[in-house]
């Protein structure tokens, strides 16, 4: 990563995107037990400019991954625990009264903990929708503003969020919009035998192994170009926009399980993380283009919370994960002549 | 193009048998839509034999639907329709019909480049003869089966309705073969079967019967010809008959009686010669005559009495014990007729030396009107009476625009009286005339 992308070829950028990947990807493996796709999703999330909702029970490595993931990056990385008091200026910062040398009082904006590179919004169903909304600028916009002034927040900016999908008393469900500015969401699923047993190793007889920084922020920044970069062609536009086309329940891509579970399908900005997915799909798998297997392979992250169920649905446990599927299965991959 | 020469070419080389796979695909689906349906036609027919025409839809519609399913799915048949079949089966992940798109577009520069070169370099490892570009569809074992079972019931040795068929033929054989053995058998009737056998003999002598009663029928008379055409001879009669017994020839006679009543002295009016044609006169007394011989035999009924028009009285000595009765007849003091008339029959009047006539009813008018030629007669005469005050107000054509039409069922048939039927085809025939 030595040389400007000016300097490198094509073939050399895009094998240096797999392998500044890979790397990160080995470095948090160091620390987080498992959850290889979880990591890989993660870091896609990260090359696409995205955010990432992760769900899972408690104490299974959720925030020790976001946590990591900041020491790998070399980015600065703050920890906002949300609760039911917490307030939006505890997040973006607050207006207050500062004196001078010369006795002047004025008003000086404190930052809040979103002015960082990376900000893991622990629990974040527990504060209340003000609260939450508190972060909807910052997550698409990259900015904040408070008393009318916007604050732009420093790249490579992004928001790693967890909820805990078992304890529900008193939390509140992320509205529709804000699950929308999340480019992924992320089961996060109790490990396996194998997998405790290394964690048992990892971390009762010594100390966390230390990780080593593989990448800046400048370079997360030039991977970003080179993802949008990547081309798509036309029949692969196509099918990605059928398959989310098809979580409209009145769409006439929809399918029957669609029309009877789902109450609202996916947003246009669900096809864009789709295809940002898909881009970063193709360069870890050493090609130049996207193809229907990217969009297929990253459907279901970018779609399961972008999809509501109704409540024949929920009371069925008909999750989103199999509606999705059938929506790949039922769709075919056609190619139309131009 | 220069760029994705290898990829044309490999596609190029590959496009045939797409097509003929995708005409497979086009027949196993033809198959699956329409077998679904012909299977049933075809079991119907092992039962009941179904037209030739019926039987011949479904290879029809098997092949209506080949050729719209081929011509639906050879018609994508293009080259980046080959080109996906080949990333498929190669495993390029749409590199190849990604490349044709961006050349097609004009897409150049950097990862585009790139991604045409690279695809055009994995174009030039394929091999397309190894390639299987297609696959059976899924569906065709089931489609297989669904031709077979088909096949066998459409043209196997399965044929209930032939079965059927024998059955009846047999069924028809053996009981020819009965009819045989019974002709074939003893004429002799056994005992038991003999109440049976005179039931012949019953219906015989019933039929004699009924032909010695037909015979003794007067011919049918042909309505038509007699009421258009009456004989001369029949028109001849009638009027020697109306002339000779009329009924102002009965009113006369019952008005000379009641002259003989009103006369006080018996011999003068016993003088007076009763006002009836000698013709008349020797009638009546011959019919008298006759009923007084039968009831002096016994052979006379109360029926026979009521019939008699016009007979002679009683002996005027057998009359006159208890005087001349007064009052106007009745149960209580008169004495009323055989014809049981309690409406004032008249009183016997005695006449000594003679037996004169007493009119006790009119019915002698009547016995001529109750034939059917008195009928014809009167009824020709009613309806040209009738017909004098008709005045004319319009046509009979004017009357079928007003009228519904009727179906033929509802139609209520009555048989038109013997007199009128002449004047009904009459009045038909003149609405056609009309």
């Amino acid at each position: 990563m030595s040389d400007t992308p000016q300097d490198m070829s094509t073939d050399q950028r895009v094998k240096d995107f797999r392998d500044t990947f890979m790397k990160m990807s080995d470095e948090i493996s160091k620390v987080i037990v498992g959850y290889k796709d979880v990591i890989n999703n993660v870091l896609t999330a990260l090359m696409c400019r995205g955010n990432v909702l992760l769900e899972g029970v408690p104490g299974i490595g959720k925030t020790m991954l976001v946590r990591t993931l900041g020491e790998v990056l070399d980015l600065r990385f703050r920890r906002v625990q949300f609760t039911a008091d917490l307030m939006p200026a505890d997040i973006v910062g607050t207006q207050m009264i500062a004196q001078d040398d010369a006795g002047n009082r004025t008003f000086r904006f404190e930052r809040g903990p979103v002015f960082t590179h990376c900000l893991l919004a622990d629990e974040i169903n527990r504060a209340t929708p003000k609260t939450q909304s508190a972060l909807l600028e910052a997550m698409e916009e990259h900015s904040v503003t408070v008393a009318g002034t916007r604050y732009v927040l420093e790249e490579p900016f992004f928001v790693l969020a967890t909820q805990n999908p078992i304890e529900m008393e008193g939390t509140y469900p992320l509205p529709q919009a804000e699950l929308d500015k999340f480019i992924f969401k992320l089961d996060v699923l109790f490990p396996g035998l194998e997998e405790l047993d290394e964690i048992i190793v990892r971390t009762t007889y010594e100390e966390m192994p230390p990780v080593n920084v593989v990448a800046s922020g400048e370079e997360i920044l030039q991977l970003r170009k080179l993802v949008l970069e990547v081309p798509i062609a036309p029949h692969v536009e196509d099918y990605a926009a059928r398959v989310v086309l098809a979580t409209q329940p009145r769409s006439e891509f929809a399918t029957e399980l669609v029309k009877r579970y789902i109450r609202a399908g996916s947003s246009p900005r669900g096809l864009q993380g789709l295809i940002l997915a898909g881009k970063v799909k193709a360069l870890l798998d050493s090609r130049y283009c996207v193809s229907c297997d990217d969009v297929d392979e990253m459907a279901v992250p970018t779609l399961r919370h972008r999809i509501q169920r109704n409540l024949e649905a929920e009371a069925e446990e008909v999750s989103t994960d199999v509606i999705i599927a059938d929506i790949l299965e039922k769709i075919p991959q056609t190619v139309e002549a131009v | 193009m220069a760029r994705t020469q290898a990829i044309v070419k490999v596609v190029g080389r590959v496009t045939g048998r797409v097509r003929m796979w995708r005409l497979i695909e086009a027949l196993v689906r033809a198959c699956k839509w329409v077998l679904w349906g012909a299977l049933p036609v075809y079991i119907v027919n092992l039962i009941w034999s179904l037209p030739l025409v019926v039987l011949l839809l479904p290879p029809a519609a098997l092949v209506v639907f080949f050729i719209v399913f081929g011509v639906k799915l050879l018609s994508g048949v293009n080259r980046f329709e080959v080109a996906k079949v080949i990333d498929d089966q190669v495993g390029l992940k749409d590199r190849m019909t990604s490349a044709l798109y961006f050349e097609r577009l004009g897409f150049s520069g950097g990862l585009t480049d790139a991604a045409v070169d690279d695809a055009s370099q994995l174009a030039e490892r394929v091999d397309p003869g190894r390639l299987s570009v297609g696959s059976m569809p899924t569906q065709t074992v089931a489609v297989v089966v669904l031709v077979a079972l088909t096949v066998v019931v459409a043209v196997g040795p399965l044929n209930i309705a032939d079965w059927l068929t024998a059955d009846k033929e047999t069924t028809v054989t053996e009981e020819a073969a009965d009819a045989q053995k019974k002709l074939d058998g003893p004429t002799e009737v056994p005992v038991a079967a003999l109440p049976k056998a005179m039931e012949p003999v019953k219906r015989k002598e019933t039929l004699e019967q009924m032909t010695k009663l037909e015979s003794e029928r007067p011919p049918e008379r042909d309505p038509d010809s007699m009421d258009i055409e009456m004989d001369p001879d029949l028109e001849d009669d009638i009027e020697a008959i109306k002339a000779s017994i009329s009924l102002k020839d009965m009113e006369d006679v019952e008005e000379a009686f009641k002259d003989d009543q009103k006369t006080s002295d018996p011999n003068e009016r016993q003088e007076r010669p009763p006002k009836i044609a000698p013709l008349d006169k020797e009638l009546l007394d011959d019919i008298v005559r006759s009923k007084k011989e039968k009831m002096k035999k016994g052979e006379g009924s109360k029926d026979d009495a009521i019939g008699i028009a016009v007979k002679m009285p009683a002996k005027p000595g057998a009359r006159q014990k208890g005087g001349p009765r007064k009052g106007r007849g009745g149960h209580g003091g008169g004495d009323v007729g055989e014809s049981g008339d309690t409406k004032g029959p008249p009183r016997r009047v005695n006449i000594p030396g003679r037996d004169p006539l007493i009119v006790e009813s009119r019915r002698s008018a009547d016995i001529i009107q109750k034939t059917d030629l008195e009928r014809v007669v009167m009824n020709e005469l009613m309806m040209r009476l009738s017909m004098e005050d008709v005045r004319v107000v319009g046509k009979a054509a004017s009357v079928p625009p007003k009228f519904t039409e009727q179906k033929r069922d509802p139609v209520v048939e009555e048989t038109v009286p013997l007199g009128l039927r002449g004047y009904v085809q009459r009045y038909f025939e003149g609405l056609a005339a009309e």
